[in-house]
């Protein structure tokens, strides 16, 4: 077999293997090799090389590599809570006791609203038997002084669950409008 | 239709700046993109046992210290020079447990079956033996150059040498093989 005379074809083989030369180096480098015995062998082989390593590739599991992988640097961690040795992220009490209160706060006043333009049939009005996490909360944080985040994790994560409850209540029941109590403006 | 920007696969470098300001899923694109190579890269290195935990670690080092990566280089070759990293501490360290003098990084592919496939045909069994035959530095050139299209510029920064030895050593290893294939 001759030598190829032209090295610069010659040299882009291994490019027109995988695919990266761009479409018109491809189509000169492909006319080239129709003329050329001894490029066409050698794309031949390395052709056939490529396809050997590639069988000796193992596949690999990319959704395995990103769990071990750092977080983003701006990203906001996710909430995730899991008890044991498998624990990944514990969001702090604060955080928690906080989001607790605005959503209770946000709860309750949907209530008192709908109490004072639709009559008294939207709120909850037996908290302290469904919820009683819920109730506690209250005692201790709003009521009665306390830190909130004195709760523990285990209590949060049942008043958030309890807060979800009342919430999934009160959009469950039909917006009707009623008579207007007594006080409340006409056409409401 | 007319390509536009959009349609066009965002490059390495927009990818890096996107996990960076927080875009956790630019990450999964970046491992999509490089992990197949990577595993070939080991696999040429003679890699059978554990690829999965070398690339792994390789994606961890780097993403780990993606803020020192120079955005005038190719994240490949980055990517691949610290897997051969990885690879030869791993190999020095297996060489100090069995009691056995360190291996040198020139040497240290020579003791594995790179190509340890299954082959269909007798060229294939040919170039397989060719393969296994060349050189460490030989291979690694040769597979750097036919499995990734790399230019000898980026093959010379992943096995630290010249451009130039790099082409010389390319050259060797395609005469070698066709030697063996023609000779048999």
């Amino acid at each position: 077999m001759t030598e190829c005379q032209t090295e610069t074809m010659q040299e882009q083989l291994p490019l027109l293997v995988r695919g990266t030369l761009s479409t018109s180096d491809a189509a000169v480098l492909r006319a080239h090799i129709a003329a050329c015995g001894a490029c066409a062998e050698e794309l031949t082989l390395l052709e056939r090389t490529a396809r050997l390593f590639d069988q000796a590739t193992p596949h690999l599991d990319t959704a395995a590599i990103l769990a071990k992988l750092p977080a983003a640097p701006g990203a906001r961690p996710a909430l995730t809570v899991s008890r044991g040795a498998g624990r990944t992220f514990a969001p702090p009490r604060y955080a928690l006791a906080a989001a607790a209160s605005l959503l209770l706060i946000a709860t309750l006043s949907v209530g008192a609203l709908r109490d004072t333009f639709f009559g008294g049939s939207a709120r909850t009005d037996n908290l302290s038997d469904s919820n009683p996490t819920l109730v506690a909360a209250l005692a201790v944080g709003l009521v009665g002084g306390n830190e909130l985040g004195e709760l523990g994790v285990d209590d949060l994560e049942m008043l958030l669950q309890e807060l979800d409850q009342v919430e999934a209540t009160i959009a469950a029941e039909p917006m009707t409008m009623q008579r207007p109590v007594s006080g409340a403006p006409e056409g409401l | 239709m007319p390509v536009t920007a959009h349609s066009l696969p965002a490059t390495d470098t927009e990818l890096i700046a996107r996990w960076q300001a927080g875009d956790q899923r630019a990450a999964a694109l970046l491992v999509e993109r490089h992990t197949t190579p990577l595993a070939r890269f080991a696999a040429s290195l003679g890699v059978h046992d554990a690829v999965d935990e070398l690339v792994q670690d390789t994606f961890v080092r780097a993403f780990q210290s993606l803020d020192t990566f120079r955005a005038d280089s190719q994240l490949r070759t980055w990517l691949f020079t610290i897997c051969k990293r990885l690879l030869l501490d791993r190999r020095r360290a297996e060489g100090r447990r069995r009691d056995v003098a360190e291996v040198d990084e020139r040497d240290a592919a020579t003791e594995y079956d790179a190509l340890d496939v299954m082959v269909g045909d007798e060229l294939a069994e040919q170039v397989r033996l060719a393969v296994n035959g060349l050189t460490a530095l030989q291979r690694e050139v040769f597979t750097l150059r036919v499995n990734e299209g790399m230019a000898y510029s980026e093959i010379a920064t992943v096995v630290g040498s010249t451009e130039g030895a790099c082409r010389v050593h390319y050259h060797n290893a395609v005469k070698a093989i066709k030697d063996q294939v023609h000779n048999d």
